[in-house]
């Protein structure tokens, strides 16, 4: 059981990032984002 | 709403944050995905095409460990498609890893391993992969002291697959058009939920059958499903996974997989497909997949009960009527026969044990040692027989021509007897006719020496009645034993 997929309820990491880029305004995206960018990792802008 | 900091058991987003950076088990799903995230960006062409592109992309990656290996799942271009950290000693992960990656469409996979990590564990895990048609692409092997990785393969570039991408269509049974909703699916929802759920394995396997049938014998398209059961072989589950063509094999371990391993307290699976031709027959291919279907599933410890292949002519099953070296479920055709034997048919209801007394006579006894016999080990009886009628020893010989014999019509009983059947059945009498055909008929020969006297031959009777009482029967040497006493009874 993977509970990041079953949270964001997508079928793999892939799912899980094209749903970041797809909906950056999401408020559960907009945490993993934040998360993400503590780690360095800019992915999905909201501003695009 | 939940956030996911609570979600993953913490208090506040910073608690998260702290075990990310402590790289705890506990977020282990974050920890992946926060490397998916590293080589998508990274890698622009999206696909790993060469060793030169994968050292780059484990380059970003948190490397391996002694104890834990890397696991990039990619589809049939080589596109990552989910990454795994894995423990490679502990089955429950290896398992959980594969069922992630099968769910996330993988067709391929890469796997990154530390120097100090055990081969056999890791030879285990690519040949498991390569039995449930994951392939292993390459193999790397991580140098902590050098921080360098080393590849297997060390190729140039990447052949792409002919492994067929998972079907996709199959993780979305629910949103099928109306046209796919045809009476299969109104068959297989209903009796899964209705009527095969609770049903036992071993207990009810007939009443399983007669359903199974009655749900897929008219299916135009091959369907490909599994039943799942618990602990206590009761089933929990019927999933028809897969449509085909008309006559194609559609066995692919990946797509069963896929679903059984997210079946929860499942112990095991019966494999089903049916066949629109008609005919239980299974084919070549049919037999070639259950195998290694079974050997895949075997590594994961996870029970393959049957296969049955449903037509309109019935359900045949594999375990029981499928004679190969390659998927012989032993134990679970134990319990069937321990069930089955009590039960008296009647009138199509199972009944309570009836207790038949037999009549009392040597042929009584004899027919029922070598019934026993016969069901045994069919093989090693007829392999008997041929022996002390032909006086043949070598086992080569005998195995060849039990198999001609099984493919032949031919019946064990020569023509003689067809022909007494035939002649009391005209309504002649029994004693010409026995000694009308008796005429006809060669002396009996055992081991090239022709019967001689009445004495003689009732002594080798006896002999074989002594020989094949229950004390003695040991069907692995039958054919053996069985020559032994005759000759001991010829030399008398």
């Amino acid at each position: 059981m993977n509970i990041l997929l079953e949270y964001f309820e997508v079928e793999s990491y892939d799912e899980l990032l094209k749903l970041v880029y797809s909906k950056p305004d999401d408020e559960k995206i907009i945490e993993l984002r934040e998360l993400l960018s503590q780690f360095n990792i800019e992915v999905g802008d909201s501003n695009d | 709403m939940t956030n996911l900091y609570k979600t993953f058991n913490c208090d506040t987003r910073e608690e998260l944050y702290e075990k990310m950076k402590l790289g705890v088990d506990e977020v282990r799903p974050l920890l992946e995905f926060l490397d998916y995230a590293k080589i998508s960006i990274m890698n622009k062409e999206k696909n790993i095409s060469s060793p030169t592109i994968l050292f780059e992309t484990v380059s970003k990656i948190t490397p391996p460990t002694k104890d834990s290996a890397r696991i990039i799942f990619v589809d049939t271009k080589n596109r990552p498609v989910h990454l795994c950290k894995m423990r490679l000693s502990q089955r429950v992960d290896i398992k959980r890893a594969i069922s992630e990656g099968l769910t996330a469409g993988a067709a391929n996979l890469f796997i990154a391993t530390h120097e100090d990590s055990k081969d056999s564990r890791i030879d285990n895990f690519v040949e498991l992969s390569e039995s449930i048609r994951l392939r292993v692409v390459d193999r790397l092997t991580y140098s902590q002291s050098k921080e360098e990785y080393t590849s297997l393969g060390a190729r140039d570039s990447y052949q792409l697959d002919e492994n067929p991408e998972i079907i996709k269509e199959t993780q979305n049974k629910d949103n099928m058009s109306y046209n796919q909703l045809d009476k299969f699916n109104e068959y297989a929802e209903f009796f899964a939920r209705q009527e095969l759920k609770g049903l036992n394995i071993i207990e009810d396997v007939e009443l399983i059958k007669e359903k199974m049938k009655l749900g897929f014998q008219f299916e135009q398209q091959e369907v490909l499903g599994y039943l799942s059961y618990d602990q206590d072989n009761n089933v929990i589950n019927l999933n028809p996974q897969f449509k085909g063509g008309v006559n194609s094999s559609i066995i692919d371990p990946r797509i069963i997989l896929k679903d059984l391993l997210r079946e929860e307290n499942m112990k095991g699976f019966i494999l089903f497909h049916n066949h629109p031709s008609g005919k239980t027959t299974p084919s070549r291919e049919d037999m070639m997949s259950t195998q290694a279907l079974y050997e895949g599933i075997k590594r994961l410890n996870i029970e393959m009960a049957d296969h049955f292949i449903i037509a309109k002519e019935g359900v045949l099953s594999f375990v029981e009527e499928v004679e190969t070296n390659s998927f012989s479920n032993i134990e679970y055709l134990d319990k069937i026969a321990e069930v089955k034997e009590p039960i008296i048919e009647y009138r199509g209801q199972a009944t309570e044990k009836v207790e038949v007394k037999p009549e009392l006579s040597p042929q009584n006894d004899l027919k029922t040692v070598l019934s026993e016999l016969m069901e045994q080990d069919y093989e090693s009886f007829v392999k008997s027989l041929i022996s002390i009628e032909k006086g043949i020893n070598d086992d080569a010989i005998l195995t060849e021509m039990y198999e001609k014999y099984m493919e032949s019509d031919a019946t064990l009983l020569n023509d003689l007897f067809d022909d007494i059947e035939f002649d009391l059945e005209l309504g002649d009498d029994i004693s010409n006719v026995i000694s009308d055909d008796l005429i006809r008929e060669k002396p009996m020969k055992v081991k090239g020496i022709e019967k001689k006297s009445n004495d003689k031959d009732v002594g080798v009777k006896k002999s074989l009645l002594g020989l094949l009482s229950k004390e003695s029967i040991d069907t692995k040497n039958t054919a053996d034993k069985i020559r032994k006493e005759v000759a001991k009874s010829m030399e008398l």
